[in-house]
């Protein structure tokens, strides 16, 4: 693998993969680049390699977020208190970033992180449920469930309703 | 039974989601310098720890002969040197 490959996998993936480490730790971009750097000194890269690096990266924020809340209790939850984990979106009738993201905040997190590596990392229900280690119909359905609640907080109107 | 769509978005995908999905993520704060830095460093690891073992072997190696040379024990040997006498010599006769 060369720095070609990996400058492109930051380009694409990075925001979020540090999305997605956000979930369990307040040093994700540590976690990601550590999981890059893992994945270039691979030999030979693995067969499913974005479902490998969201892996990589899941554990090693689980890891973090663990040697961090034994450092400082009160950071971290201040940190999950007020997410920072979008940018403002350009159009102003969109959603409203701050509050998406205190909704997502307030999901379990075997459901919120379903949502982020099939919302923002592209990943499909199998390649989620490679990374979890669960089926990928369990995934589905709890990614139906937390959609569904995230629904009911945000007050957005449910699929095939008019207003 | 519900089966997961293959794709990342569904045909007819949920409103919401959608519109989840076009929030960005804040971007990340990776400096693409400090990984490849990083990356070069660590792809040179593995021929630095190689050379490194190799210097350290080397060197053991050559403390233990000089160790071996400097001590070792001295030995006293007996050479049976010919001594060659000629009839000259033995012609000397008292007076």
């Amino acid at each position: 693998m060369g720095p070609q490959l990996l400058t492109e996998l930051l380009d694409r993936y990075g925001a979020a993969l540090v999305l997605y480490a956000r979930q369990w730790c307040d040093c994700p971009e540590d976690v990601v680049q550590t999981a890059l750097l893992k994945l270039y000194r691979l030999r030979r890269p693995p067969d499913n390699l974005i479902s490998w690096l969201y892996r990589v990266v899941r554990n090693g924020a689980i890891d973090a977020g663990r040697a961090g809340r034994r450092r400082h209790r009160h950071e971290s939850a201040a940190a999950v208190a007020a997410p920072r984990w979008f940018t403002p979106p350009d159009d102003p009738t969109g959603l409203d970033a701050q509050a998406a993201a205190q909704a997502l905040a307030d999901l379990p997190t075997e459901t919120r992180e379903i949502i982020v590596m099939h919302l923002w990392g592209g990943l499909t229900f199998e390649q989620i449920a490679q990374t979890v280690g669960r089926s990928a119909p369990t995934c589905y359905r709890r990614y139906v469930t937390g959609l569904d609640a995230l629904r009911a907080k945000l007050g957005a109107q449910a699929p095939g309703k008019s207003p | 039974m519900n089966r997961p769509p293959a794709d990342p978005l569904p045909p007819s995908p949920d409103p919401l989601a959608v519109a989840l999905s076009r929030l960005e993520p804040a971007p990340h704060g990776l400096d693409r310098e400090v990984l490849l830095f990083a990356a070069g460093r660590a792809a040179c690891q593995g021929a630095v720890t190689f050379w490194r073992t190799v210097a350290a072997l080397a060197t053991a190696v050559a403390a233990l002969l000089a160790t071996l040379y400097l001590t070792r024990p001295t030995r006293i040997e007996y050479i049976d040197r010919p001594v060659i006498v000629t009839p000259s010599d033995e012609a000397v006769s008292p007076p």
